[in-house]
C-alpha cells in the first residue's frame, strides 16, 4: 500500500453550463505507484485534462477524493494546494505556460526562487544541457520556438526534483524524433530522482513509452484503472 | 442591381455592437465623459484660481493696476505711458496734505489724497463695494472712507454733512469747513480723505514731485521683459520708485503653471482613454478576425471601431461637460456653503472658451488613445487573431539573470516593463502630490506670508495717541499701569514690553545738533521760513520739544540688529549713548555717530551721547517736531519717575488667538482714553489678506484635491488595465505554486514602488518648487514651514491607494475564477 503514491477515490467533476450538467469526471477509481511511467489516452473532451488537474491540485473535484502521497488534497486550503505544486508536483502544459517577463533560466527556477531555496545551479545547468537550451538561458520565452519553450517547461517542472511529473501533452507540438527524445529524457530523469510521472498524450508510440496506459472515455476510466495491470 | 437605401451597413453594425455590449462600453462612456469632467472642472478652477489672485492684489492694493511710479512724474512720462498700446490705463493719485485735527479730534494721523478719473472710475472701482454720493468736486468736499471718519471722530456723519478740519498742506497750516461728497466702502488703503482737482490744485504740491501713476497693462499676463523695457524706457529719476504688482510680477508663472497642469491632466485623460480602448479593442480582437475573415476590408474595420467610438465620445463628451458646468458652477459652490468650508463667496467663472478648448483637448486625447489599438486590430490578420493572446510579451530578446528577493525583483521589472507608461503614471502621482504639496503650503501660510509684520513680531501693538505738536504738556497716561497689569493678567499673554517716555527740552545752539535738525525739518515745508523757525525755536524751545523714549534690555537687544551697525550694549544700558528716531528727513551722518547732545527735563539739563539712527518707524507716530531720542529704560529710570508708557507691543502664547485679542479691545474700548488709543493687530493684518483673497483659499483646496484624485483615478486605471493583462501570467504563477498570499504581497510591492517613487519625485522636486514659489511670494520674509498633517494625510492616502488598489483589482478581475479557469481562457 505504501507504494501508491496516487489514488483517486470515486472522483467526480461536474460543470453546469446553461442547463446541461456536463460530467467532465464521473467516478473515477485509479491508482499509480511510485516511480510508475502512467500515459492516459482518450478522445478529446474525454476528461484527461480534468483528471491531471485533480491530481495536481489547480481544481477541485465535484465530490470523491484524491490522494497524493498520503494526503487527501480536497482537505486542503488554497494556500496548502500551492505549497503542494510547487514542492510535490511538476507540471508541463500543453501550452508551456512560461511566464513572459522572466527569462528561460528565471522561469525555471521560479518555484524554488519562491520557497527562497538556494539554487543548485549546477542542476539547473546541467538540466538546460540535456535539454538542449543552454545557450538560451537569457532568452525570454517570446524568442524560443515552440519545441524550446515545451523543453523550458519540461526544465521547471523538474527543477524541485518533485515527487510527480504531470505532463499535459508535453510532445504536442515536436515531431515523431522529437517526441520520442523528449519522453525519454523526462523517463531517465524521473528514473534518476525516484520520480513518478502522469503523461496525457494523443500519441500511441508514446503511449506506449509507459508502464501502463489508462484509457479515458466519457469521464470513466475505460480501461487500466488497477495498478498491477499492464498496458 | 439595387441600391441599399438603408443605413449604412457599418454604421448599423456598429450601433448594434454597442448596444449588444452595453457593459463593457458604458465602462467607455464614463471614461470618456470622467475625463471630459476633469479637464473642464481643472480649467475652469484654475482659471478662476487665477482671477483670484488678481482680485487680491486689487483688494490689498486698492485698485486694479500692475505697476506704481511713486515720488512724482514728469509729463514726457505720461505721454508716453498714455500712448503705450500694451497700457490700458493710466491713473493719477497725488499726496495733497495730512489731517491734523478735527473739532471732534485733536490728534488725527490721516492724509488728504486727490485722485484722476482714471484711477477713480476704472482703476480703484474693483476694489470698491459700495459709493453712496460723488467723487468730491468743489475745493472743500471729501470723499470719505467710514474707517477714516471714524479715526476723525465723525463716524456719525453722513453725505451731506459738514466739519470743521485742520489740515496741513505745502503752503501752510489751515482750519477750514468741508462737505463730505460721498462716502466709499471696499478694501485698500482707508486711512485718507479724497480731495477735488480745486484743492488739490491750491495745495502747493506738484505732480512732478508728488505725484504717483496707476498703469495698467491691457493683458493680465505680462512678460517680464516687457515690464522691464518699460521701466527702461521711462528713463525714471532717482527719487522716482518704481514698483510692479506681485501678481503681474508672477501671472505668466502662474499661467505656465495651470497650462502645465493641463498638460498632465491631458496626458492623463489620454492615458485613461488609451488604457480603457487598449483593453476594449484587444478583448474583441477575434472579433474583427472573425469580421475580416467575412470579407471586411482594413478600412471598414477602422471605419467599423472609428464609429463606435464617436457615439460613444459625443456622449460622453457632453454628459461629462455638464457634470463638470453644474458640479463647478453650481454644486461645489453650494455645496461648500452648506459645509461651511466657504463664506458664499466662491464664484466660478464660466467662459465658453474654455468649454471648447476642454472639448478640442479631450478629442485630441480620444484620437490619440485609439490610434494604436486601432492598428493593433487592424494588423491582426484573421487567423492570427483567433489565437491572440494580448500584447503582453515583452520585446526584449534578452535579459540578464538577477539576484535579490524574487518577489522586489518582479515589482521592479514589472515598472520598467513599459517605461513610457510608468513614467506617466509616476509624473501624475508626483504632479498631482507636488501640487497639493505646494497648494497646501501656500493656502497655509497665505496670511502669515503676505503679511507685513508688525514691529519684532508683534501680536498686537497699542499706541498711545494723546500729544499734539506743539503742546509739550500735551502727554496724557492714555496706557496706565492699570491697563498694562489687566493685559498682564489675562491668559495667554506671553511677554508685553512697553515703551515709555518724556518729553524734553531741545535747546538751539547754532551749527549742532538742534540746528541741523530744525534745518531738515523747515526743508520738508515750503511754507515755513528757517530765520523765522529758528528765531521762534530759540524764543519758544517747548514749542519744539522732543521725546526720550526708553526701552528694555530685550527690545534693545531687536532694535540694535535693525541698526545696521551694532552699538555698545553696555554704553546703551548705562545711559552713556542713546539713539536718534528717523523722523522723514535726513540728518547728515556725522550728527548721528557721536553727537554729543544736551536736552532739559524739567529744568533740569543731561547729556548723552547719540550713536546711531533708528530709521524703523515703530519709535515715531508722535506728533512733537523735536527729536525722539531712544535711550535704555534703566537709564530714564534713574533720571525721572514721571514718564508715560507711548507704546505696548503685545506677544500671545498663540499667534492669532482671536479670543485673547477680544479681551484686549474690550479693556481699550472701556479705557476712558479709548479715541487715542490706536492699535495694530497682526490678526487683523492676517484677516484682511485673508478677506482680499476671496474664495481663493477654498478654490485652491479644490484644484488640488482634484488633481489628488486625478493622479489617483490615472493610477487606479493603470493598475486595473495591468493586472487584466497579466491574468494568464498569475494563473501560470499560482499553477506552478505560488501562493495568493505571494502574489498579493507582489502587488503590494508594485505599488508601494509606484508610491515611494512619487512621493520621492514630490520630496525632492516637488519640495524645491514648493519652496521656490513659496518665497516668490513671502512678502512678510516669513520661515518656510509645510502644513504637515495635511501632506502627511496625503502621502498616507496616496500609499494606501497605490497598495489597495492592485488587491482590488486582483480580487475583482481574476480571484473569482479557479487557476484551471483562467488558463483555459487564453489555452
Amino acid at each position: 500500500m505504501n507504494d501508491i503514491i496516487v489514488k483517486t477515490n470515486n472522483l467526480k467533476k461536474y460543470y453546469k453550463i446553461g442547463d446541461n450538467i456536463v460530467k467532465a469526471l464521473d467516478g473515477v477509481n485509479f491508482e499509480v505507484k511510485k516511480k510508475e511511467f502512467v500515459s492516459i489516452i482518450g478522445k478529446s473532451g474525454s476528461g484527461k485534462s480534468t483528471l491531471l488537474h485533480m491530481i495536481g491540485g489547480l481544481d477541485i473535484p465535484s465530490s470523491g477524493t484524491v490522494v497524493v502521497d498520503g494526503v487527501n488534497l480536497s482537505k486542503m486550503s488554497n494556500e496548502e494546494l500551492a505549497l503542494f505544486r510547487r514542492r510535490k508536483v511538476g507540471f508541463i502544459f500543453q501550452q508551456y505556460n512560461l511566464i513572459p517577463d522572466l527569462n528561460v533560466y528565471e522561469n525555471i527556477t521560479f518555484p524554488l526562487d519562491l520557497d527562497g531555496i538556494t539554487v543548485d545551479s549546477n542542476f539547473i545547468e546541467e538540466l538546460l544541457k540535456k535539454l538542449n537550451i543552454f545557450d538560451k538561458k537569457e532568452m525570454l520565452p517570446a524568442m524560443l520556438s515552440g519545441g524550446e519553450q515545451q523543453r523550458v517547461a519540461i526544465a521547471r517542472a523538474l527543477a524541485t526534483k518533485p515527487a510527480i511529473i504531470l505532463a499535459d501533452e508535453p510532445t504536442g507540438n515536436l515531431d515523431t524524433k522529437g517526441s520520442q527524445n523528449v519522453i525519454n529524457l523526462l523517463k531517465d530523469l524521473a528514473k534518476q530522482y525516484n520520480q513518478t510521472l502522469i503523461v496525457i498524450t494523443h500519441d500511441p508510440d508514446v503511449a506506449n513509452m509507459a508502464d501502463r496506459i489508462i484509457k479515458i472515455g466519457d469521464g470513466k476510466i475505460i480501461k487500466g484503472s488497477d495498478s498491477n495491470a499492464n498496458k | 442591381m439595387q441600391i441599399n437605401k438603408k443605413q449604412n451597413p457599418i454604421t448599423k453594425l456598429a450601433k448594434n455592437t454597442i448596444k449588444a455590449n452595453k457593459g463593457k462600453f458604458a465602462i467607455l462612456f464614463s471614461t470618456i465623459a470622467l475625463a471630459s469632467f476633469m479637464l473642464f472642472c481643472v480649467f475652469t478652477i484654475g482659471i478662476t484660481y487665477l482671477d483670484l489672485s488678481r482680485m487680491q492684489d486689487t483688494r490689498l492694493y486698492g485698485g486694479e493696476f500692475d505697476i506704481t511710479i511713486a515720488n512724482g512724474f514728469t509729463d514726457e512720462q505720461l505721454k508716453f505711458l498714455s500712448s503705450n498700446k500694451k497700457i490700458e490705463s493710466v491713473g493719477i493719485q497725488a499726496y495733497s496734505g495730512s489731517i491734523k485735527s478735527t473739532d471732534s479730534d485733536d490728534t488725527v494721523n490721516l492724509g488728504l489724497l486727490y485722485s484722476d478719473e482714471v484711477f477713480w472710475k476704472q482703476q480703484h472701482i474693483s476694489a470698491t463695494t459700495n459709493i453712496e454720493g460723488s467723487y468730491p468736486k468743489k475745493y472743500n468736499e471729501l470723499m470719505v472712507s467710514k474707517e477714516a471718519l471714524k479715526e476723525s471722530g465723525k463716524e456719525s456723519l453722513g453725505v451731506g454733512d459738514s466739519f470743521t478740519m485742520t489740515y496741513e498742506n505745502n503752503n501752510g497750516i489751515h482750519t477750514e469747513v468741508f462737505t463730505i461728497s460721498g462716502i466709499w466702502e471696499g478694501y485698500g488703503n482707508k486711512s485718507n480723505f479724497y480731495v477735488s482737482k480745486e484743492f488739490y490744485n491750491q495745495s502747493g504740491f506738484e505732480l512732478e514731485t508728488n505725484g504717483i501713476l496707476y498703469i495698467k497693462f491691457d493683458s493680465n499676463y505680462v512678460m517680464k521683459s516687457t515690464i522691464n523695457n518699460l521701466e527702461k524706457n521711462l528713463n525714471l529719476q532717482d527719487q522716482q520708485v518704481f514698483q510692479v504688482s506681485s501678481y503681474i510680477e508672477n501671472s505668466l508663472i502662474i499661467l505656465i503653471g495651470i497650462c502645465g497642469l493641463c498638460f498632465i491632466i491631458c496626458l492623463s485623460a489620454y492615458l485613461l482613454i488609451y488604457n480603457i480602448l487598449y483593453l476594449s479593442i484587444s478583448g474583441k480582437i477575434r472579433y474583427y478576425g472573425l469580421l475580416q475573415a467575412l470579407g471586411m476590408t482594413k478600412k471598414e474595420l477602422v471605419k467599423f471601431i472609428s464609429k463606435q467610438m464617436l457615439f460613444i465620445s459625443v456622449l460622453g463628451i457632453i454628459v461629462g461637460t455638464m457634470i463638470g458646468i453644474i458640479l463647478s458652477l453650481f454644486l461645489l459652490p453650494y455645496v461648500m456653503e452648506v459645509m461651511g468650508i466657504s463664506n458664499g463667496n466662491i464664484d466660478f467663472v464660466f467662459n465658453p472658451l474654455i468649454l471648447i478648448l476642454s472639448i478640442i483637448t479631450i478629442i485630441i486625447s480620444i484620437f490619440l488613445g485609439i490610434k494604436k489599438p486601432i492598428k493593433i486590430a487592424t494588423s491582426v490578420t484573421p487567423v492570427e487573431a483567433t489565437r491572440y493572446y494580448g500584447a503582453i510579451q515583452n520585446k526584449n530578446k534578452v535579459k540578464k539573470v538577477r539576484k535579490g528577493n524574487l518577489i522586489w525583483r518582479m515589482a521592479k521589472e514589472q515598472l520598467t516593463k513599459d517605461k513610457k507608461k510608468t513614467i506617466i503614471v509616476f509624473l501624475s502621482l508626483a504632479t498631482s502630490l507636488s501640487v497639493f504639496y505646494c497648494l497646501s503650503t501656500l493656502i497655509s501660510s497665505q496670511g502669515e506670508r503676505t503679511i507685513m509684520p508688525n514691529y519684532w513680531d508683534a501680536d498686537l501693538i497699542i499706541r498711545n495717541y494723546t500729544q499734539t505738536e506743539d503742546n509739550m504738556y500735551s502727554l496724557e497716561p492714555a496706557i496706565d499701569k492699570q491697563l498694562v497689569s489687566s493685559i498682564n493678567n489675562l491668559e495667554g499673554i506671553k511677554e508685553i514690553h512697553s515703551v515709555t517716555g518724556v518729553p524734553i527740552v531741545l535747546p538751539y545752539v547754532k551749527n549742532e545738533f538742534s540746528d541741523i535738525w530744525i534745518k531738515q525739518y523747515v526743508s520738508t515745508k515750503s511754507y515755513m521760513n528757517y530765520d523765522e523757525t529758528v528765531n521762534d525755536y530759540q524764543n519758544n524751545p517747548e514749542k519744539y520739544y522732543g521725546m526720550i523714549k526708553a526701552i528694555d534690555e530685550q527690545e534693545f537687544d531687536y532694535l540694535n540688529e535693525l541698526l545696521g551697525h551694532k552699538i555698545n550694549k553696555r554704553d546703551f544700558l548705562q545711559g552713556n549713548v542713546g539713539i536718534v528716531q528717523f523722523s522723514g528727513f535726513d540728518i547728515p551722518s556725522e550728527y548721528t555717530n557721536n553727537e554729543k547732545i544736551t536736552f532739559y527735563i524739567n529744568d533740569k539739563s543731561y547729556n548723552i551721547t547719540i550713536k546711531a539712527i533708528n530709521y524703523d518707524m515703530y519709535y515715531g507716530g508722535t506728533s512733537n517736531i523735536g527729536a525722539n531720542i531712544i535711550v535704555s529704560k534703566n537709564y530714564l529710570d534713574q533720571i525721572t519717575k514721571e514718564q508715560d508708557i507711548l507704546n505696548l507691543n503685545i506677544k500671545y502664547d498663540e499667534s492669532y488667538d482671536v479670543n485673547l485679542e477680544n479681551e484686549i479691545l474690550s479693556l481699550i474700548n472701556e479705557s476712558s482714553y479709548s479715541n487715542d488709543l490706536y492699535y495694530e493687530s497682526k490678526y487683523e493684518n492676517m484677516r484682511t489678506i485673508q478677506e482680499a483673497q476671496g474664495s481663493m483659499m477654498e478654490i485652491g483646496t479644490v484644484l488640488s484635491l482634484l488633481l489628488l484624485f486625478v493622479g489617483t483615478l490615472n493610477y487606479v486605471n493603470t493598475i486595473v488595465c495591468n493586472i487584466q493583462n497579466r491574468k494568464l501570467t498569475f494563473a501560470t504563477m499560482e499553477s506552478i505554486g505560488m501562493t495568493e498570499k505571494q502574489i498579493f504581497k507582489l502587488l503590494i510591492c508594485e505599488g508601494f514602488l509606484y508610491a515611494l517613487f512619487s512621493i520621492f519625485i514630490t520630496a525632492t522636486i516637488g519640495t524645491l518648487l514648493t519652496y521656490m514659489v513659496f518665497q516668490a511670494m513671502n512678502y512678510a520674509d516669513i520661515a518656510f514651514s509645510i502644513p504637515i498633517i495635511p501632506i502627511l494625510i496625503a502621502v498616507l492616502l496616496v500609499i494606501i491607494i497605490c497598495v489597495i488598489t492592485p488587491i482590488i483589482a486582483y480580487r475583482k478581475i481574476i480571484a473569482k475564477k479557479s487557476i484551471i479557469d483562467r488558463l483555459r481562457e487564453y489555452n
